[in-house]
């Protein structure tokens, strides 16, 4: 049986672990570079960092206490999606423009 | 053309409507549904992680030697900079709201007939996987026209 509050939060934890790092890893190249060399790549080092985080974030948080209203986690997650999804965007469009 | 390409972009079509099947299952649900949910988010979960590994293989065989040079060098460098660096990155959230979605369902089972509270939050999970699934489609058609527009610009 799953623990839904900490599959919530492991899924809100990991999608702000890949904007972390990719945004780290464009702003200092050593990072980047030691990303690639970990998996040949650094896309395949996220791909592969973001299921182990996960995995550990549930393993850490399985044993939370169950929230009463799963919709708020709900609404939660999809605000930090939206969230993540817009901060990665404005990073590469600004990242491009070279503002 | 490239066949990779369209694996990856089924594989992921069929994903975000094995969600939107979730979505639909769950609007006036019963045990029979509630059933065919879990196995659709089940189907749903395979498939995004399919897709995320077929993608990834092209990205890193193909698009990464050849195509990203032809787009950043053509009339919409944007493409890859903008779309291509934002895809790849919002793609990784998909595997984890999938599974998010089926343990969910798993979790709450036929409880989600009286449990109002549990079904709208299924349905908004798997709401976001539909959209952000869709979402791709969208950017890899702009990815796959800035291609174009470069090949041209060379062809002509």
């Amino acid at each position: 049986m799953s623990n839904i509050t900490a599959l919530i939060r492991s899924t809100i934890g990991t999608m702000w672990f890949v904007v972390i790092i990719t945004i780290a890893g464009e702003l200092y190249t050593p990072f980047k570079d030691l990303l690639a060399s970990i998996a040949g790549h650094h896309w395949t080092t996220k791909s592969i960092f973001s299921l182990i985080f996960f995995s550990l974030l549930y393993g850490v948080l399985h044993k939370s206490a169950e929230a009463q209203k799963v919709t708020r986690g709900a609404t939660l997650v999809v605000v930090h999606a939206i969230l993540c999804g817009l901060i990665l965007f404005a990073f590469f469009l600004w990242h491009f423009l070279g503002v | 053309m490239h066949l990779l390409i369209g694996l990856h972009a089924g594989l992921g079509e069929v994903g975000a409507l094995a969600f939107l099947w979730v979505l639909v299952e769950l609007l006036s649900p019963n045990e029979a549904r509630i059933k065919r949910a879990k196995i659709a988010a089940l189907i749903g979960v395979v498939f995004l992680c399919l897709s995320w590994v077929s993608g990834g293989y092209y990205y890193l065989v193909h698009y990464g030697p050849s195509v990203k040079a032809l787009i950043k060098a053509g009339p919409t460098p944007w493409a890859h900079s903008v779309v291509t660096e934002t895809k790849e990155h919002i793609f990784l959230f998909l595997p984890f709201l999938a599974i998010l979605a089926w343990g969910m369902l798993k979790h709450y089972g036929n409880s989600i007939i009286e449990n109002r509270d549990a079904r709208v939050a299924v349905v908004i999970i798997a709401g976001l996987v539909v959209a952000i699934a869709f979402s791709m489609a969208g950017m890899g058609y702009l990815i796959s026209s800035g291609f174009r527009s470069a090949l041209e610009l060379k062809a002509l």
